[in-house]
């Protein structure tokens, strides 16, 4: 299920982007190894093509296929773990260092070719450094492997940049609530990116957000209904409020029966998400996933 | 936060993990939840060679939950939690009215019911052809019959769609809906399992009685008396 794309090389998207953005030198840092994250569904071929297109007929510098022999001598690739791919340089590989690699590989092998790109892109700054030729170019070298929560990373880089570069001096200035409508709004696309290992029912998911279905019906009225309780309680302890209510009362009770309180307020909390997480609803073991 | 319960925090967080991982491995591993009714996730199904898919991790998950000590209670105290904190389904369980639960019937899968019914259609024609009639008798769940005891708003698929496309692909099809509904406010349906009572069972067995063109007398079986609650 978890074919993943691996990509090494050349350009664009929201990482030259960043690199335009910098402005100044390495803007022209095209061949470097950079990556492009896509649906399961494309073909390494697709995706060379759509990254030359990027680059432009006379940056992109990819025109000759490389070896097959030279893929599994030189970069150590088992090609057999590898489904389908796409891998260019230059005619000339002694002069300019433009290379691509797109790899499409069988379940398991992602990270193990993903560790082997990485090691003779290595290699490969460590001779440029010796035979300095397209040094900005391999710096700028970039490697991706589009699995599940790639694209996630790829969603909040993306906002990030976005953000920095355009909406930060405008969210200064605009009233608070602003910014936390855009941030809760980044944060609930963002979990749904996270949620779903597969590419297809997660994007389904997004665009019945977005109105792809009614915007209400009575299974919404009934979750609302059930949630409301909690959704009430949680928009009240999101204000200074409750801090405010504990002080006074702290004032009025003296601190000994405090210390109690607080005390059994954890005990019970800390069993509460133990229940919780027990019956499987909450699960910060997510993390295991990584 | 008095201080003293701040620098006890750490220790008291240790000492769940510690317990919590120690009980793991010293309580033997439970093989089957007679109260979910399905065998639990086993150690055995945690392999490294799914590291890599991701799927060691998702089993891990399972394992840690499913052989937790004390599991059944943990499972009673976060159902009570989510109730007061007013949910009304829980696992695809409706908390309906008069202490009634119900399996939610919110979709069903259109192939396999295509499938289901294709294959019952087949039967009933080999039959045909040796002079055998088949009937058909589909049973509707307690949130179809009492659907006014299900929470406010609550989705709830009307489960007739299910008989019409029985019939429409050449069932002969006994009806009970209606004669369940004209007994709805009698215990035709248990509260907290999933089967309909003898008393449901026997009104649909006078439906089909009247299928056949012998009439049954609905009205002597009233009289029975429910013994234990």
């Amino acid at each position: 299920m978890k074919r993943i794309i691996l990509i090494f090389m050349s350009l664009i998207m929201i990482f030259s982007f960043a690199a335009c953005n910098k402005g100044a030198g390495d803007k022209k840092a095209e061949d470097n190894n950079s990556g492009d994250i896509s649906a399961v569904t494309v073909t390494p071929a697709e995706i060379e093509q759509k990254i030359a297109a990027a680059v432009g007929s006379e940056n992109y510098l990819c025109d000759t296929e490389i070896d097959k022999d030279w893929l599994q001598n030189s970069f150590g690739l088992d090609l057999s773990k590898v489904e389908n791919y796409s891998a260019k340089q230059n005619s000339i590989s002694s002069v300019n260092p433009d290379t691509v690699i797109v790899l499409k590989t069988k379940d398991g092998y992602a990270n193990e070719a993903t560790e082997i790109l990485n090691t003779s892109f290595e290699q490969m700054a460590g001779y440029i450094r010796q035979y300095p030729f397209g040094t900005a170019k391999v710096l700028n070298a970039r490697l991706y492997q589009s699995g599940d929560y790639v694209l996630w990373g790829v969603f909040y880089g993306a906002i990030l940049i976005f953000e920095k570069f355009f909406l930060l001096n405008k969210l200064k200035k605009a009233p608070a609530f602003v910014g936390r409508l855009y941030t809760l709004f980044c944060v609930a696309v963002g979990w749904v990116l996270f949620a779903f290992e597969d590419f297809g029912a997660g994007f389904a998911y997004l665009k019945t957000m977005f109105g792809g279905a009614a915007f209400c019906n009575t299974a919404s009225i009934y979750r609302l209904l059930s949630y409301l309780p909690l959704l009430l309680l949680c928009a009240v302890a999101a204000t200074p409020v409750g801090a405010k209510l504990y002080h006074k009362l702290e004032q009025k009770c003296g601190s000994g029966l405090m210390t109690a309180a607080d005390t059994a307020g954890i005990v019970a909390m800390a069993g509460l998400s133990a229940a919780y997480l027990i019956s499987g609803s909450y699960n910060p073991f997510l993390y295991f996933r990584f | 936060m008095s201080k003293c319960v701040i620098k006890s925090l750490p220790l008291f967080f240790c000492l769940l993990l510690a317990v919590g991982v120690l009980s793991e491995f010293l309580v033997p591993d439970k093989c089957y939840s007679e109260s979910e009714k399905r065998i639990l996730t086993q150690k055995n199904a945690i392999s490294v060679a799914d590291f890599s898919s991701g799927k060691m991790g998702t089993e891990i998950e399972k394992y840690l939950a499913d052989q937790f000590p004390l599991r059944d209670d943990w499972i009673t105290v976060k159902t009570l939690a989510e109730r007061l904190c007013g949910k009304t389904e829980i696992s695809n369980v409706y908390f309906g009215k008069d202490g009634y639960l119900f399996d939610a019937f919110t979709d069903y899968d259109r192939e396999q019911l295509s499938a289901n019914i294709k294959a019952l259609a087949k039967l009933s024609e080999s039959l045909k052809a040796a002079g055998v009639p088949m009937q058909v008798m589909l049973v509707p769940t307690a949130a179809q019959i009492l659907s006014e005891k299900l929470p406010a708003y609550a989705p709830n698929l009307d489960q007739r769609v299910l008989q019409e496309y029985a019939e429409a692909q050449g069932l002969d099809i006994v009806n009970v809906f209606d004669i369940l509904s004209e007994h709805k406010d009698e215990y035709i349906y248990y509260k907290t399992d999933h089967h309909f009572t003898s008393l449901g069972a026997y009104y649909c067995y006078a439906a089909w009685m009247q299928a056949q063109g012998k009439a049954k007398n609905c009205a002597m079986i009233s009289a029975v008396r429910l013994i234990t609650k």
